[in-house]
């Protein structure tokens, strides 16, 4: 019988003849990376675990992505453990600025199809955009991984996503895994691999894939998977009968499948204080904002900018509305300085961060007050989050955040004059 | 009585003024005069900042007053766009001594007599007396007008009070407008009344540019030597385009020494147009540094730890500005820009201290857990929902404190702030579908373990959750029956592989698998492989 996506990448690299959903096998991860909300940590349990070296030096990677620039007064202390982890454990590859893990894993090669790469982060999910068997683990996993190379996991059912035909107008694949987040439900996709394919897949950038792919662990996934084709070749830069076999197999088992027309999917929003209440874009229509934030590693591309930038140029976003614009990562923040998009946005007010997890992880820029509303193109809105709990957060696509920031209230991109 | 040209409402201390004008007066002297621009903390860095900022923002919806919102830090507005010669400003902020470059009056005062203006217009202020410097010849290419700032204030601060209106007549081949801005602010340091360019005056000294050397504010000798951890090109007296120009001219195909972190915040939205559109943002990201946004300062972007240096080239290096115990450089562009390359200030420091690696001590035979008792154990509920998410365990704004205790003070706040004081250890955490969701953040189990938390007993949980509070050795137990019939409060009896007792009824628990249950009653993952690895 034939396998899944995920089952094919775990076999590989098992070394096993065949698997199923249950077993527990032992893989040894090609790349794990962690990053500076955890490297303090990571470094106390490699000592306290007895590991003096680290197994596969050349897989291990450090991202400072959350806490350069340093924002909070113990910050400076914990950026300091990534030289720790590089001088006594001998880590080859760090990353002091440059942009978001996320971003930056399957940009610069580490994440590649038909691998296994750990990270200390939940959204690792993301580089399955690329074919890559990614997930998320905790600091102590992550320095047993880092000592002996090694972890055990449970090869995982997988849910199919089908999705064909062409998307509408203004329905862009940030739309497309809220929809799919608002039928599963924050637990539905527990332990599960999800795999996406379709008409529609096939059309959407890797940009839009990596957007999916990021939020499938919202609904408890391990891991959200696509397919290897041309795209995902010109992307990662390799070529494509290397990783032609990066695609399920036609006769594999799904768990279950979950098929969608594109020209049934509308724009969509999650709602307060769910990732997974999701409402349409027309029930929330007209509702008071304070703050839009666009980009992070769920839409914070270039492709992400230039849709937000076409919407905003020439216009100044509503008076007393607050627009924090983070591009995902250097290249993609350079990119749209060449060609103007940032300076649009700069232009209609936009106030720019670095490209890191700025606003997102709600530690310290960007936070609200009591009865403020923030409408942001990220993928958590927790209670809390980003400051008070009595605030509420709405996350979108970088349309819907462009157009609300100029009317001041969430709106439709085609409603808003231009 | 001076009559005032405008009013500058920017920083807390306008708040303060806002709140007590509004006690008194409905109506401002005249609303056009009064600039909100508001650049103080931006974006807002708590729920309190932001609530202020509105605050401010709701004063000059209410009068219809020009407004500005982190799109510009206020002296290089009024500067270049509202005030000409002559203008009388008052403002709350130092910063409008800046606008002394168009040869207008700043003036700072506290905020009642902020509330006071703002109702009437006018500024009681005693008689000043002035200080002229004459300023001729030209400025070193490598130095710029800080330099010559710090050599005004290290020479002829005992002329200047607070009473003192500080005054320079250029007779050079004329400074440009920027160059005169930058004086002017930098010289607030100084503590006089005002600063301000003036054509007519007689002047007390006359000082060449060209004697003038390059110039340090240091915070103790000792700093020179030290390495440098943290470099600031920015703020309203640091983030011209001409700083930022130079900062990309000397980083360019360079990267920073190690270690180093650079952060470049320019003082205004058109500043920070013009150097992406120049390229000068680029060459200083891939020279490995930071972008901060306009407005950005180092207290809340850019911070050091104890015993760190920052180098700046903007004028705040108040005790603890950029964290506490940490020293702070003042100097020119050119010099900051120049020790994110070394790493350090001054010379060579003479040793480099080596990376000390710790060695495994002695080798341990580890025990083996033979036959033991089977766990059981008894505690107190604490009851949750479905869908208890890690952000509400353990907040992301309280994840990183250095002590545990304090990190355990905030557990549940979002949800329940009243229940990290009545966590008692042995307690058990009971709650319903997809316990643990969202960030993988392990210090959520991790806190939870050292809370005392015996087990949490959920109808399911989320997969990363699972993993870490195993590997932290905290018991998990799906058990869907159990949360829909026991209370808070109540007291439960677990025992392992076996049921859970309450009231009387037994429920049907999950077989713990053997690696599971050994990882568990080891204590975690970390006990467990320090036995593996026949660590002490």
């Amino acid at each position: 019988m034939g396998h899944t996506l995920a089952e094919k990448i775990l076999m590989k690299n098992a070394g096993l003849a065949s698997i199923k959903p249950g077993d527990l096998i032992t893989v040894q991860p090609d790349c794990a990376a962690a990053h500076d909300i955890y490297t303090c940590k990571l470094y106390e349990k490699l000592k306290e675990m007895g590991f003096s070296k680290l197994k596969y030096p050349e897989r291990t990677i450090i991202f400072q992505d959350h806490l350069n620039p340093c924002c909070l007064p113990d910050d400076p202390r914990l950026e300091s453990y990534a030289f720790k982890l590089i001088d006594e454990f001998g880590v080859e590859h760090f990353h002091n600025t440059g942009g978001i893990t996320h971003q930056l894993m399957p940009e610069l090669g580490y994440a590649k199809p038909g691998e296994v790469v750990v990270v200390t982060d939940s959204h690792t999910t993301t580089y399955g955009a690329v074919g890559c068997f990614a997930t998320g683990v905790g600091y102590t996993e992550m320095a047993y991984v880092w000592g002996t190379g090694e972890m055990w996991l449970k090869v995982p059912e997988t849910i199919k996503i089908e999705i064909n035909g062409k998307l509408p107008d203004q329905v862009y694949a940030k739309d497309i895994v809220l929809r799919v987040l608002g039928d599963l439900r924050a637990a539905g996709g527990t332990y599960k691999a999800l795999e996406f394919c379709g008409t529609t897949i096939d059309e959407l950038s890797v940009a839009g894939r990596l957007t999916i792919a990021n939020m499938v662990v919202e609904c408890g996934a391990k891991a959200g998977l696509f397919a290897a084709d041309e795209k995902t070749a010109e992307f990662c830069k390799m070529p494509l009968q290397d990783i032609a076999w990066v695609k399920p197999d036609a006769d594999a088992h799904y768990e279950k499948v979950m098929t969608y027309r594109a020209e049934e999917l509308q724009p969509v929003l999650s709602c307060p204080p769910y990732v997974d209440n999701i409402k349409n874009l027309s029930e929330v229509e007209g509702t008071h904002i304070d703050q839009v934030c666009l980009g992070s590693c769920t839409n914070g591309r270039l492709e992400d900018l230039q849709i937000a930038a076409d919407i905003l140029r020439g216009h100044r976003i509503a008076k007393g509305l607050k627009l924090i614009v983070t591009p995902a990562s250097n290249s993609v923040m350079e990119e749209a300085m060449r060609i103007g998009v940032l300076q649009d946005l700069v232009a209609a007010g936009a106030i720019v961060t670095p490209p890191y997890c700025s606003f997102c992880q709600g530690r310290t820029m960007g936070l609200l007050a009591d009865d403020e509303v923030m409408l942001g193109t990220n993928n958590r809105n927790f209670l809390g989050r980003y400051g008070s709990p009595k605030a509420k957060v709405y996350l979108c696509s970088p349309a819907i955040a462009a157009a609300s920031a100029i009317a001041g209230k969430i709106a439709h991109p085609n409603n808003v004059k231009w | 009585m001076l009559k005032v040209n405008y009013a500058l409402l920017n920083n807390k201390i306008s708040l303060q003024a806002i709140d007590l004008f509004s006690v008194k007066v409905t109506k401002p002297w005249d609303a056009n005069k009064i600039y909100v621009i508001q650049d103080q903390v931006i974006p807002p860095n708590s729920p309190e900042v932001s609530a202020e900022q509105h605050r401010i923002a709701a004063f000059a919806k209410e009068y219809n007053t020009p407004y500005f919102y982190g799109s510009t830090m206020a002296g290089h507005y009024l500067t270049k766009e509202i005030v000409k010669a002559g203008d009388v400003v008052v403002a709350t902020d130092e910063d409008i001594f800046m606008i002394g470059a168009q040869g207008a009056l700043g003036i700072v005062v506290d905020a009642a007599t902020m509330a006071e203006v703002l109702a009437k217009g006018e500024l009681e202020m005693s008689a000043s007396n002035y200080f002229t410097i004459k300023l001729q010849g030209t400025l070193d290419a490598a130095l710029d007008m800080r330099s010559v700032a710090i050599t005004i204030a290290e020479i002829f601060q005992p002329q200047v009070n607070a009473k003192t209106i500080l005054q320079f007549v250029d007779c050079t081949e004329g400074l440009k407008l920027e160059e005169k801005m930058l004086l002017c602010g930098w010289c607030q340091r100084m503590g006089a009344r005002s600063v301000l360019f003036t054509e007519n005056a007689p002047e007390d000294v006359v000082i060449d540019l060209a004697e003038i050397e390059k110039g340090y504010v240091l915070p103790a000798a000792s700093t020179f030597g030290k390495d440098v951890i943290a470099v600031y090109i920015g703020g309203s007296q640091g983030g011209f385009l001409e700083d930022i120009k130079l900062t990309a001219e000397l980083l360019k195909n360079k990267k920073l020494a190690r270690k180093v972190r650079l952060s470049v915040a320019p003082a205004s939205s058109e500043i920070y147009y013009m150097a992406a559109t120049a390229g000068y943002l680029t060459t200083i990201m891939q020279a490995g540094g930071l972008i901060l946004n306009q407005c950005a300062q180092p207290s809340e972007q850019a911070r050091i730890g104890e015993g760190e240096v920052l180098v700046s080239n903007d004028i705040h290096n108040e005790p603890d500005y950029a964290g506490k115990g940490g020293e702070i450089v003042l100097t020119d562009t050119r010099t900051a820009v120049e020790t994110a390359l070394k790493g350090y200030l001054g010379f060579e420091p003479e040793t480099i201290p080596e990376s000390v690696v710790e060695k495994v001590k002695e080798k341990v035979v580890a025990k083996e857990d033979n036959a033991e008792a089977p766990m059981t154990f008894t505690g107190r509920v604490w009851k949750f929902g479905d869908d208890i998410d890690t952000d509400i365990i353990m907040p992301t704004q309280h994840l990183s404190y250095a002590s545990m205790d304090e990190i355990k003070s905030h557990i549940f706040e979002p949800l329940r702030p009243e229940l990290a004081k009545l966590v008692q250890p042995g307690d058990i955490i009971v709650g319903g579908s997809n316990f643990g969701c969202g960030s993988s953040r392990e210090q959520a189990a991790e806190i939870l373990a050292y809370a005392g938390i015996k087990a949490i007993v959920a109808k399911s949980f989320a997969r990363i959750f699972f993993r870490n509070s195993i590997n932290n050795g905290m018991l998990l137990i799906e058990c869907p029956e159990l949360p829909d019939e026991v209370a808070e409060g109540d007291v439960i009896t677990v025992n392992i592989n076996k049921c859970i007792e309450h009231k009387g009824k037994e429920y049907a628990i999950p077989y713990l698998s053997d690696n599971l249950y050994r990882l568990v009653r080891a204590g975690g993952l970390v006990k467990s492989t320090k036995k593996q690895n026949g660590v002490l």
